[in-house]
C-alpha cells in the first residue's frame, strides 16, 4: 500500500510548475475583444485600400488583402520571439507570440478566433474573385503557411532553423 | 407550394427523400439564394470544392476542440486511486520532532544578556566573555561616538524609512551613503540595499537570466548559491580557487560555442573576495586576466572582505592593487565590518541605474532605516581616515597572532587551520579527514567519501560536530566564546566539513587573542585526549 502511494505520487507533476502562471504583459492584451475586433477592421481597411487603387482588378485586390493579412499575422505571431518585459527570469525568451498566448495553452478562444479568421478571409476572397483558380492557389499557399504554424503539434517546434535560440534549455547542475 | 400536396414516392425511396429534403429546405427564407450560390460556386471544379469543404471541416474541428496545455502531463486518477492516496496520506507535523543532537544544540545556544560587542555577557557565565563569533571585524559595533550619532539620527528621522527607495523611501542619508561608498571604493556609482544577505539575491538575478551562463566557485557562500539558483541561468562550478579548472571550463564553453554556433549570451564569473566558508582569498589578478581573455564579466561578492582586506579596507581589489572598475559588479555587505545593516553594489553607472528599476530587492523592499545608513557612513568615515589604517593593521596582527597561537593544533596532525596567515580574520579549525578516519570511533556504517571534495555523510558529520561542540563548551568555561560554523545542510550545494569558525576583531588586544588561542588549544587537547 505504502509503496503504491509513493509510486503514484512520483508520477504526479510538480504542483508549483503547474499552478503558478506568471502574467505576461506581452501576450495578455491579445485576448481582449477589442484586439479581436481590430483584426476585422484591419482586413476591411486593407481591402478598401487595395480596392481603390486604379487598374487593380478585384482578384488582385483580394489576393493582396489575403497576403498582407497573412504576412502581418506571421510577423506578429510567429516571427518575433521573446518579450520586451521581464517575466520570471526570461521564461518567454525564445518563444513566439503564438506560443506565449494564454501561457501556451491550446484551443483557447483567442487562438480559435485567430485561426478561423484567415480561413474565412480566404473562403470569402475565393468566392468574391469569381472562383479564379490562379488566385485560389496563391492564397491557399499563404493560408497554409500560417495554419501550419498555428497547429498544436508545432508548439515549440522549430523548422528550417527559424527562431532557434541556443542555450535556452535549463541545464541541471551536475552535483 | 404546399409540401403536403405532393404525390407519394414512386421511383425509389431515395428520390422521394431527396425531393422531400429540397422542398423542406426551400421553405427556409433565403434558401433559394443559397442554393443558387452553391450551384454557381461549383464551377465544374470538384477538387476546389473538396478543399474548401476540408477547410470548413478543419474550422469545425478546431472550434470544437477543448482547451489543453501541451507541457502539462496530468495523470488521470480514478476515484478509487484518489481515495487510496487520501487514505495513505499522513500529515507531517508542522514542527518536526527534534533529534537528540538538535535538542542539545538548541539548549547550548549562547544567549547574550548585554549589548553586542567584543566582550558581551552570556547567560550562565559570571564574567564577560571574549566574543570570537561575530563578524564585527573592525570592532565598530557599540562604539560610543557612533552610538550617540545614531541616537541623534533616530530623533531626527524616526525608525524606519517606510517605503521602497523608489517610493518615498529614499532619504538624503541614503544618497550620501551611496556617494561615499562609490568614492571610497573608487567606482563610478554605488547602490544600497536594505538587507545584506539578500543583496546578491537581488543583484545577480537582475543581470543573469535564463539562457545566460554563470561560472561559480565551489566554495561560494550560501547567499550566492541561492542567487545563482534563482537567476535560472546555466551554472558551472569550478574547483575552489583553482584557476586551471576555471580555464578548463572556459575552454569547454568556447568549444561548445564553436560547435553549436549559438548566440552569445551574458556570461559571468562569480567569486567571493574572502571566502567565509574557507577563510581564503580569491586570486584576483589571475581571474581578471582569464575574464578578459575569454570575455566574461566578473561578479565579486565582497561581503566579508570589504573593510578587512587592503591597506585601507577597500577589499580584495585594494589587496591586489587592482582598480575597482576592473570588477564589473562588486557586491558588499554593511552587516559585517561596518557593523550596520544592508548591502551595496558598486560598479558602472549604467549597471547601477539598471538595478534601480530591475533589482527586485531595491524596487520592492523598504529602504534602509536612516539610523543604520548613518552608522554605516560613520563607519566608512573611520575606514577612510588614518584611524582606519591602524584598525585594519590591528585586525591583521591579531589574525596572525591567532593563527600562530593555533599552530599547536596543526602540529598534532589532527586538525587543519585555514585563514589568519593570509590577512583573513576568519579562521576555520577543521578535523583532518585522514586523521579522523583513522583515529576517531565513528559509526561503522558511514563511509568517508573517496573524493575529498564531496561532503561528509550525515552520521560522521554529527560525530565531528559533537566533538567540536565539546570544545566550544570547554572554552566558554574559560570565558572565550567560540562558535561552530553552521549551515543549512540540506540546502547547501556541497556543505563544508564541520569547523569552529573564529572571527577576530580589531577590538581584541594581542594578549587577549593569545590567551584565547591558548584556551582553544587546551580545550582541543582535553577533548581529543583519548585519541591523540
Amino acid at each position: 500500500m505504502k509503496r503504491r502511494m509513493s509510486n503514484l505520487a512520483s508520477r504526479v507533476p510538480n504542483v508549483n510548475k503547474q499552478g503558478h502562471v506568471p502574467i505576461n504583459p506581452n501576450s495578455q492584451w491579445v485576448n481582449n475583444k477589442g484586439a479581436w475586433f481590430s483584426h476585422i477592421i484591419y482586413i476591411v481597411f486593407l481591402k478598401y485600400l487595395f480596392g481603390i487603387i486604379p487598374w487593380v482588378s478585384r482578384e488582385t485586390s483580394w489576393t493582396l488583402t489575403n497576403w498582407t493579412y497573412n504576412i502581418s499575422q506571421y510577423i506578429m505571431f510567429h516571427a518575433i520571439i521573446g518579450t520586451p518585459f521581464e517575466v520570471e527570469q526570461g521564461i518567454y525568451d525564445g518563444l513566439t507570440m503564438w506560443e506565449q498566448i494564454d501561457h501556451g495553452a491550446q484551443f483557447t478562444p483567442t487562438k480559435k478566433f485567430l485561426t478561423v479568421l484567415p480561413i474565412f478571409l480566404f473562403l470569402l476572397s475565393t468566392h468574391y474573385t469569381n472562383y479564379d483558380i490562379f488566385t485560389f492557389w496563391i492564397n491557399l499557399i499563404g493560408l497554409l503557411i500560417i495554419l501550419v504554424a498555428k497547429l498544436p503539434l508545432m508548439h515549440r517546434v522549430r523548422l528550417f532553423g527559424i527562431n532557434v535560440v541556443e542555450g535556452d534549455d535549463e541545464v541541471e547542475d551536475e552535483h | 407550394m404546399d409540401p403536403l400536396a405532393t404525390t407519394p414516392p414512386t421511383a425509389s425511396t431515395w428520390a422521394w427523400a431527396w425531393t422531400q429534403f429540397t422542398q423542406t429546405v426551400a421553405l427556409i427564407p433565403g434558401s433559394k439564394i443559397v442554393g443558387r450560390y452553391i450551384r454557381n460556386s461549383y464551377q465544374n471544379d470538384p477538387f476546389r470544392i473538396v478543399l474548401e469543404v476540408c477547410l470548413l471541416l478543419f474550422v469545425v474541428w478546431y472550434l470544437l476542440e477543448k482547451r489543453y496545455r501541451i507541457d502539462h502531463h496530468e495523470i488521470p486518477l480514478s476515484k478509487q486511486e484518489v481515495d487510496e492516496l487520501i487514505e495513505d496520506w499522513k500529515p507531517e507535523p508542522l514542527v518536526p520532532a527534534l533529534s537528540e543532537w538538535e535538542r542539545e544544540q538548541m539548549e547550548e545556544t549562547p544567549v547574550l544578556v548585554s549589548e553586542q560587542g567584543p566582550r558581551p555577557r552570556v547567560e550562565g557565565v559570571s564574567q564577560p566573555v571574549l566574543n570570537l563569533v561575530s563578524y564585527n571585524f573592525l570592532g565598530l559595533a557599540g562604539v560610543n561616538d557612533l552610538k550617540e550619532h545614531a541616537v541623534h539620527t533616530l530623533r531626527k528621522y524616526g525608525v524606519g524609512a517606510c517605503g521602497p527607495p523608489g517610493f518615498y523611501g529614499t532619504l538624503d542619508v541614503h544618497k550620501d551613503l551611496e556617494k561615499k561608498l562609490a568614492e571610497f571604493i573608487g567606482s563610478e556609482e554605488a547602490i544600497i540595499y536594505s538587507q545584506g544577505l539578500t543583496t546578491t539575491l537581488s543583484v545577480i538575478p537582475c543581470f543573469a537570466k535564463r539562457g545566460d551562463i554563470l561560472i561559480c566557485d565551489e566554495a561560494i557562500n550560501f547567499s550566492v548559491q541561492k542567487s545563482i539558483q534563482i537567476s535560472r541561468s546555466q551554472i558551472r562550478y569550478f574547483k575552489h580557487n583553482d584557476m586551471n579548472d576555471l580555464e578548463r571550463i572556459l575552454k569547454e564553453i568556447e568549444q561548445e560555442d564553436q560547435a553549436t554556433k549559438r548566440v552569445v549570451t551574458r556570461r559571468f564569473i562569480v567569486v567571493e573576495g574572502l571566502y567565509v566558508n574557507t577563510g581564503d582569498i580569491v586570486p584576483l589578478p589571475d581571474l581578471i586576466a582569464l575574464k578578459k581573455r575569454y570575455k566574461y564579466r566578473l561578479i565579486l561578492d565582497e561581503s566579508y572582505s570589504f573593510g578587512v582586506l587592503g591597506s585601507q579596507g577597500r577589499g580584495v581589489t585594494e589587496h591586489f592593487q587592482i582598480p575597482a572598475d576592473e570588477v564589473d559588479l562588486l557586491i558588499g555587505s554593511m552587516c559585517n565590518s561596518l557593523a550596520s545593516s544592508g548591502g551595496f553594489c558598486a560598479g558602472g553607472r549604467e549597471l547601477m541605474e539598471h538595478q534601480r528599476l530591475s533589482g527586485l530587492g531595491y524596487v520592492f523592499s523598504a529602504s534602509l532605516p536612516a539610523i543604520l545608513a548613518v552608522y554605516a557612513i560613520d563607519g566608512l568615515d573611520i575606514l577612510a581616515s588614518d584611524q582606519g589604517k591602524t584598525v585594519i593593521r590591528n585586525v591583521r596582527d591579531v589574525s596572525l597572532q591567532m593563527y600562530q597561537g593555533l599552530q599547536a593544533l596543526v602540529n598534532t596532525g589532527a586538525l587543519t587551520v585555514t585563514g589568519g596567515n593570509n590577512q583573513s580574520p576568519i579562521i576555520h579549525i577543521r578535523f583532518d579527514r585522514a586523521w579522523a578516519q583513522k583515529t576517531l570511533p565513528l559509526p561503522s556504517d558511514a563511509q568517508f567519501p573517496a573524493n575529498p571534495r564531496r561532503p561528509l555523510p550525515h552520521a560522521i558529520r554529527v560525530e565531528l560536530e559533537k566533538l567540536l561542540q565539546s570544545v566550544v563548551r570547554e572554552t566558554l568555561t574559560h570565558h572565550v566564546l567560540l562558535g561552530r560554523a553552521k549551515y543549512v545542510v540540506d540546502q547547501e550545494r556541497s556543505v563544508p566539513d564541520p569547523s569552529i569558525r573564529i572571527c577576530v576583531t580589531a577590538a581584541h588586544s594581542k594578549e587577549e587573542v593569545q590567551e584565547a588561542a591558548q584556551v582553544t588549544c587546551e580545550a582541543f587537547r582535553k577533548v581529543l585526549k583519548p585519541y591523540l
